[in-house]
């Protein structure tokens, strides 16, 4: 699923209907699950994680998985499935905030910009287009750098980065419902740019958005555990998947088990961000 | 075609004025003050002062902006307070490094993703199609880092068949260059193989849906032939574009596969920026990337253009 079939979604959202159709979504079930379940583990990880994520035990440095580590322990001897529990909470959190960041910025530039076009559309358009030039990953490596390596700025990093794939969305939404007969009926009755913005083009706007938000935020997740496995995000000792990967390729020979699990855990998430995504895609667009 | 191209360079080349409007301005983000930030950890007030007369630190920002263009436009991207090396030198010689990467990387997904695409649409419905989409989903999801990881720990580790990292250059011995760049191509080039997979499935569906596809099956033409002949070449047309964009996100994909295996290529390069605070490298690494990539689209426009002459004007 690309930005463009992403942006393609043009109806009005009808809530029943469409959750019918979502709740018939089988990929969109089974991303939902795994979402779902990541979010108890996030929720709920000071009473599932078996151990203190950052307790080490120096008895049992590198312990293969065994019952009482199930995935084993890391070169500190701390558990390495405590870790993984807890470290669901940055990449979530780098999730959330950074496709929230993103959607806040690039929604609203987005709409002003399919809406009055002009001088506005072309300037917010050539910004868009310089950021989208600038490979997303290198962006928010360069943004992370110069702000300075922590979890808050490698999503400060990640949000500005996938700022102009809201913009482009929303943009080319906006273009299509700013024909509708009920704008010029609007416009007719004498409601202001700011009223049609909000009240009648924003809700049409919004089904692209969410479905793009959803699988951005894969991408999002991607994007802090390989800014974390560079040393730009989440700082140690505080669990992140993506530190975990780069402390475990110096003892892949002696303890594979460390860089197996966070790497999973990785991919599960992904591919429930992105079936969540593709089954939202196909609920609201029912003609895709 | 002339047309074509000067209206695109009439939008690529602002766009690359922007992009380095926005790299200039990242100077801007750093906190304190940036000549003591450039000069790094360990330096004299005389290097500070330098730092700052060179840059113009204490001029207007246009100004400081106009001088750095400037400076940019002549080749000079400032000297790296790591090496002490011209930074132009530098990009230079780790180009190529990432463009070899990049072009065997661009082999991998050619060599996955077309012959997948195309079975999976011909057999569509099938366990072989379904197989090919959960390759497609699972080349999306995997990250690259993990997936280079955890083949040095087959290949290497348990096995010993393939070096763990390092480059060897083609000059020294193109059979050992290949063979350290083996696992880096397959893990950068396994991601695109899968978006590539996806296109070309969606683009020979299309195409075998129509009239020309219908009108050969008619005359009696071998379904073989009617892919080949007919299907193929029609549904490879958006693929050309989709391949010619990927190699400029295969540039940037080369970061972390670099960082992996040690690669000394652009990625590298930009990593090691970022941990010895020499920002000046980082700013022409994001620059030179956001250049390439650039290129890249206007040369797909212009491939685009080329196979589908409606087009050209």
């Amino acid at each position: 699923m690309t930005t463009i079939e992403a942006a393609s979604v043009t109806s009005a959202p009808r809530a029943p209907s469409e959750l019918r159709r979502l709740l018939h979504e089988p990929s969109a079930l089974i991303g939902g699950a795994i979402i779902l379940f990541f979010i108890a583990l996030a929720l709920f990880a000071a009473y599932i994680a078996p151990y203190e994520p950052n307790a080490p035990d120096w008895l049992a440095i590198r312990a293969a998985p065994n019952a009482a580590h199930w995935f084993g322990t890391d070169d500190l001897g701390r558990d390495v499935l405590s870790r993984v529990i807890y470290g669901t909470r940055a990449s979530l959190s780098a999730g959330v905030v950074s496709v929230t960041v993103a959607v806040l910025i690039g929604l609203p530039l987005g709409l002003i910009a399919g809406y009055f076009g002009g001088l506005a559309d072309m300037a917010i358009s050539r910004v868009a287009d310089a950021l989208l030039a600038c490979p997303f990953l290198v962006l928010a490596i360069a943004l992370a750098a110069f702000l300075g390596p922590s979890l808050e700025n490698a999503m400060i990093a990640i949000g500005i980065s996938a700022m102009p794939i809201f913009i482009r969305v929303a943009r080319a939404q906006t273009l299509i419902v700013a024909t509708e007969d009920y704008i010029a009926a609007a416009r007719a009755q004498g409601l202001g740019s700011f009223a049609i913005l909000t009240g009648q083009i924003l809700p049409n706007v919004l089904a692209p958005i969410v479905v793009q938000a959803t699988l951005t935020m894969a991408i999002a997740v991607l994007a802090e555990a390989s800014l974390a496995f560079l040393g730009l995000g989440q700082l140690p000792p505080a669990p992140s998947w993506g530190s975990m990967l780069d402390v475990a390729r110096q003892f892949l020979g002696e303890a594979p088990w460390m860089a197996l699990w966070p790497g999973l855990a990785i991919i599960a998430i992904v591919i429930g961000f992105n079936l969540l995504g593709d089954g939202l895609n196909d609920a609201l667009n029912p003609r895709d | 075609m002339t047309t074509l191209l000067l209206r695109r360079l009439g939008v690529a080349l602002p766009t690359l004025l922007l992009v380095s409007m926005m790299v200039f301005g990242l100077l801007k983000l750093l906190p304190g003050d940036p000549a003591l930030a450039l000069a790094g950890e360990e330096h004299s007030p005389e290097v500070v002062e330098y730092l700052r007369q060179k840059y113009r630190f204490n001029d207007p920002v246009p100004v400081q902006y106009a001088i750095w263009l400037k400076a940019l436009a002549q080749g000079d991207f400032g000297t790296s307070v790591r090496t002490r090396l011209p930074i132009g030198k530098m990009l230079v010689e780790k180009l190529p490094v990432t463009i070899e990467l990049a072009i065997l990387s661009m082999l991998v997904a050619l060599a996955l993703g077309l012959p997948i695409g195309i079975f999976a649409a011909l057999r569509r419905g099938t366990a072989f199609d379904y197989g090919a989409s959960l390759f497609g989903l699972a080349g999306l999801s995997i990250p690259h880092f993990w997936l280079g990881i955890m083949l040095i720990l087959l290949f290497s580790v348990n096995l010993g068949w393939l070096p763990a990292g390092g480059f060897v250059p083609p000059t020294e011995s193109i059979g050992r260059n290949l063979l350290s760049m083996l696992m880096p191509a397959l893990v950068l080039g396994t991601g695109t193989a899968a978006i590539m997979m996806r296109h070309v499935r969606s683009a020979m569906i299309q195409a075998m849906k129509q009239d020309y596809v219908r009108t050969a099956r008619a005359k009696g033409v071998r379904e073989r032939l009617i892919v080949l002949r007919h299907a193929l070449p029609n549904a490879l047309i958006p693929v050309v574009t989709l391949g010619t964009l990927q190699f400029g996100e295969l540039m940037a994909g080369a970061v972390l596969t670099e960082q992996v295996f040690s690669i000394p290529g652009f990625g590298k390069m930009i990593v090691d920026g970022v941990f010895s605070r020499d920002y000046a490298v980082v700013q022409a690494v994001v620059l030179c990337t956001a250049a390439v990539f650039l290129l890249m689209s206007l040369i797909a426009d212009i491939a685009y253009a080329l196979l589908n002459p409606r087009l050209r004007t």
